[in-house]
């Protein structure tokens, strides 16, 4: 008679297998849920390690800008490839429509000129260079401040010799430039749904550039 | 001993430059070491000033915060490699009794953005004086504090003692006034002897009517007046020679009251 109702017991138990796992799905995520959500309004406040490691994510998005322009201003690359190189650039960018880059005029060096980033990397792909040659020789970043939104920025900057040849071989001009390039980086709270909960992440976007040439 | 160290951190640059010259003039070397040097924003200044970073020269490898700091001068303005204060500045700061750090959320120090405005199709300088503000969050954002300007400046007129709304013209109802408003230029004398013009209210209303177009920003300098008897700017001088970047290009000694006036004549409003 036990032996029957222990059976009919693990027959329902079955039955009911799948209601019971998400039931108790459910109940194990409320609080951490809810835990989730207190930190997000209360605690903005990065660790040191945290901070190591977005530093070098930024590190890392710099240099991956830093070798596109490169690659962007090659003529030796081909077109299609070149336009690639400038979606994976603007890819590193908070907003390139809104991210601008301040760089003086080539015509009138006292002039500041300000286009979006996206104005400024097709210009560079079109610029009136038969041969371009950038060098980078140096790469700086600063450390990680927090803004009054809660969220944290810092600068980049990197060091360039721009070397380009106007005009064929017979008739050409040298152009020899000192090229600082500072870089504007913010590390966003951002969220996302992965379906079950929202999910607090931080996001390391490229800004606002600044360009300083000195003729070599 | 000080001396020592200057006429040791000069050559050093110096011979630098001309040896990397004398190969190639430029060449790949002499860059690498060139952005090495170069202090690349205030960040590093600030590391540099606190010996957070500590700068290593080739030949030499004992590097300490008398080398930072000297290294932290424009060298290339005579005056101030002569100016005494430069030293005793120096030696100030590298006292490990003084503590003297910089910091970002420091509250005495302040940025000058000379900026360039469009003003009835003439170029305006306006100096806008910014200072670090805190957050409740434990962040901080740049402010504007005040700013700068002859457009914002009342001109002073020898005749204002002259110049009055008489005590029983509000029966006739206030014709000096009138007169004055038509005049327009001499407006100013006929406000109370405590009145003083608010150059920052001025420049908002400006800015937002579109009265004046900005153009650009030609340069940032800061002024730091955290360190106790000490006055110093800093400027990013851009060139190409190892002592390049942002540099020290001037230092006053400066008493707590001195600060004072000097915030209230050239900083704050």
């Amino acid at each position: 008679m036990t032996s029957m109702y222990m059976k009919l017991l693990m027959k329902k138990a079955t039955k009911y297998y799948w209601f019971l796992i998400l039931i108790a799905g459910i109940l194990y995520s409320t609080p951490s849920r809810a835990q989730n959500d207190d930190a997000s309004q209360v605690d903005t406040t990065l660790t040191d390690n945290q901070m190591a490691a977005f530093s070098q994510q930024a590190k890392d998005d710099v240099i991956d800008f830093a070798g596109h322009v490169k690659h962007i201003a090659d003529k030796n690359i081909s077109t299609y490839l070149r336009k690639k190189y400038i979606n994976n650039a603007l890819a590193l960018f908070s907003d390139p429509d809104v991210n601008i880059v301040e760089v003086s005029s080539l015509k009138d060096p006292s002039v500041i000129v300000r286009p979006s980033i996206k104005e400024y990397l097709f210009r560079l792909m079109n610029l009136p260079y038969t041969k371009v040659n950038i060098t980078w020789y140096n790469f700086k970043i600063s450390g990680f401040q927090k803004g009054k939104d809660g969220n944290y920025y810092a600068t980049a900057m990197i060091f360039q010799k721009f070397s380009a040849t106007v005009g064929n071989t017979e008739i050409h001009k040298q152009v020899n430039n000192w090229v600082k390039k500072s870089i504007q980086i913010s590390l966003v709270k951002k969220q996302s749904y992965n379906g079950v909960k929202p999910a607090d992440y931080w996001d390391v976007k490229l800004g606002d550039i600044h360009v300083q040439e000195a003729t070599l | 001993m000080i001396k020592k160290i200057i006429l040791f951190v000069f050559f050093l640059f110096a011979g630098y430059a001309c040896i990397a010259q004398a190969i190639t003039p430029y060449d790949d070397h002499f860059l690498q070491e060139l952005a090495h040097y170069q202090v690349k924003d205030l960040s590093q200044f600030i590391d540099r000033f606190n010996f957070q970073e500590h700068l290593s020269f080739r030949s030499d490898t004992s590097p300490n915060r008398y080398k930072n700091l000297i290294s932290l001068l424009n060298l290339k303005d005579t005056a101030l490699r002569r100016n005494p204060n430069a030293m005793a500045f120096i030696k100030y700061v590298c006292d490990d009794k003084n503590k003297v750090k910089l910091s970002y959320k420091d509250k005495n120090w302040y940025a000058v953005a000379h900026c360039v405005f469009l003003y009835r199709n003439k170029e305006k300088i306006v100096n806008i004086i910014l200072k670090p503000e805190t957050s409740g969050n434990n962040g901080y954002n740049w402010v504007i504090d005040a700013v700068q300007s002859d457009l914002f400046t009342i001109p002073q007129n020898a005749k204002a003692a002259s110049l009055f709304i008489n005590p029983m013209n509000h029966e006739v109802n206030f014709s000096e006034l009138s007169k004055a408003l038509i005049k327009q230029k001499d407006i100013s004398a006929y406000t109370s002897n405590g009145y003083k013009a608010e150059a920052l209210s001025a420049f908002l209303f400006y800015v937002r009517n579109g009265d004046i177009q900005f153009k650009q920003i030609k340069t940032v300098d800061f002024n730091f007046l955290q360190v106790a008897g000490w006055f110093f700017t800093v400027k990013d001088f851009f060139r190409v020679d190892y002592n390049s970047g942002w540099l020290i290009a001037s230092i006053k000694k400066m008493n707590e009251q001195e600060k004072d006036d000097f915030k209230k004549n050239h900083l704050i409003e």
